[in-house]
């Protein structure tokens, strides 16, 4: 999920809120399937690799998802999920175009499938709407005490929250989930993504060694058995190049196998001027921008 | 995005300018070449065979006055709930819509095949036999595929 698409899917889950006059969290998905008429069928015997489909049989639409997951935030995300595919402009033809009447979804944050994505984004949208999330983000403090905070508000997943938390933040925020050594994904807040001395946390890639993470991972049990840690880390270790005091908060999502690390600081130190950041604002700007600039002031 | 805009960006940005031109020009080929473009013009054939205008019915079906002309035209590609409302408020199927079949009342292959099965079953019912059939059917495929 980039951070320039999905304001389609933004801009919808906020229609389809305001059409249904829904001010208050939790939102729930059930219900907005149940208003358009969407048959939802819960199945145990689905296999693990799909949460979720959405079916069309004639002008009947079905969401027939899985229970397997314990978790009531997951379920709840794969119903907004496909609710996602309902809504969104577009995905009719995608969907069904080589004559399949039955869609079946993955949802785990890390599609590649565009469709996917902003079914995804639409989901997080539709359950942590945006100033509803930001007003119980300003109550609720910051770091992973927050996020615990929020997902019980929105009845989200803690990974949902997480995400979502870090981009709608104020304060310089990451939040990486990473199983073994290696980062699964890693979203960072705007306040990250615009400092110019950091080089981003990417999926994929390893995490460095020394981190608590990284120690935190090598006992298995940790993770299984739901555990946390906190440290106290410099920036330096999580990117290079940057400088300042973060909070490491480290917990163990259980049978996922996976662990949600989230690194937070109420504030950073500025960044070390950089020599390529020319010092003139002047530089920066079109000829024409120059020109208005001086004819006007 | 406006022209001035455009132009900063062809100017500070030359290779995210070029992306977003290919981008726009994927977009029209994509209209082009799939099967969406069936839609406008049955969109049209529905709404003119029940003498609706274009803001008569966006009116019906609950849309924003220009969402009809938008689809027609084919600007905008519909999502399930615009082709739900629509089929309500034209009174024809979605799959006449999606022009599956030609026949205004008529549904797609799957539903007629478990009618042949199930002639009795509500809608309800029939929802989650299909389901459960679907299903049954993606897993025996994925056994194969094993």
């Amino acid at each position: 999920m980039g951070f320039e698409d999905g304001w389609k899917a933004e801009l919808r889950a906020a229609e389809v809120l305001k059409q249904l006059q829904i001010e208050t969290l939790p939102v729930d998905p059930f219900a907005i399937a149940k208003d358009r008429g969407i048959e939802i069928q819960e199945d145990p015997s689905l296999s693990s690799g799909i949460s979720g489909c959405l079916m069309k049989v004639g002008d009947v639409f079905g969401i027939l998802f899985s229970s397997k997951f314990a978790s009531e935030g997951f379920r709840r995300f794969t119903v907004a999920h496909e609710l996602g595919h309902y809504f969104l402009d577009g995905h009719v033809h995608h969907l069904f175009n080589n004559g399949q009447y039955i869609h079946k979804s993955e949802s785990g944050f890390t599609s590649k499938d565009q469709y996917e994505r902003e079914a995804d984004a639409f989901a997080a949208a539709l359950l942590m709407p945006k100033s509803l999330f930001k007003a119980a983000l300003a109550k609720a403090g910051s770091g992973l005490a927050a996020i615990e905070s929020l997902a019980d508000n929105c009845g989200t997943s803690l990974t949902a929250t997480s995400i979502r938390y870090a981009k709608l933040s104020d304060d310089p925020v990451a939040v990486v989930c990473s199983s073994g050594d290696k980062i699964n994904f890693a979203f960072m807040s705007d306040s990250l993504r615009k400092r110019p001395d950091l080089t981003w946390i990417r999926k994929g890639t390893g995490l460095s060694a020394g981190c608590a993470t990284a120690k935190f991972n090598r006992d298995e049990s940790n993770v299984l058995g739901c555990r946390r840690a906190t440290a106290t880390v410099d920036l330096g270790d999580w990117f290079t190049g940057g400088h300042g005091e973060v909070n490491e908060e480290i917990i163990g999502l259980g049978e996922y196998g996976r662990t949600l690390t989230v690194l937070w600081a109420d504030d950073l130190p500025d960044p070390a001027e950089n020599e390529d950041v020319p010092e003139d604002e002047d530089q920066m700007l079109l000829p024409s921008e120059r020109f208005y600039r001086k004819s006007r002031y | 995005m406006t022209r001035a805009s455009i132009a900063g960006l062809k100017k500070r940005c030359p290779v995210w300018h070029l992306r977003f031109r290919l981008h726009r020009l994927y977009d029209i080929v994509y209209r082009l070449s799939s099967m969406s473009e069936l839609f406008p013009d049955r969109l049209r054939a529905a709404r003119q065979l029940r003498g609706f205008s274009q803001s008569e019915l966006a009116d019906k079906a609950g849309l924003q006055p220009s969402a009809v002309s938008h689809f027609e035209t084919g600007r905008r590609a519909p999502s399930f709930d615009n082709l739900k409302v629509l089929s309500d408020a034209l009174q024809v199927t979605t799959d006449y819509l999606l022009s599956r079949v030609d026949h205004p009342n008529l549904t797609g292959p799957v539903a007629n095949q478990l009618f042949r099965h199930a002639e009795k079953m509500t809608e309800s019912d029939l929802d989650t036999l299909t389901s459960f059939a679907e299903m049954l059917a993606k897993k025996a495929a994925k056994k194969k595929e094993d």
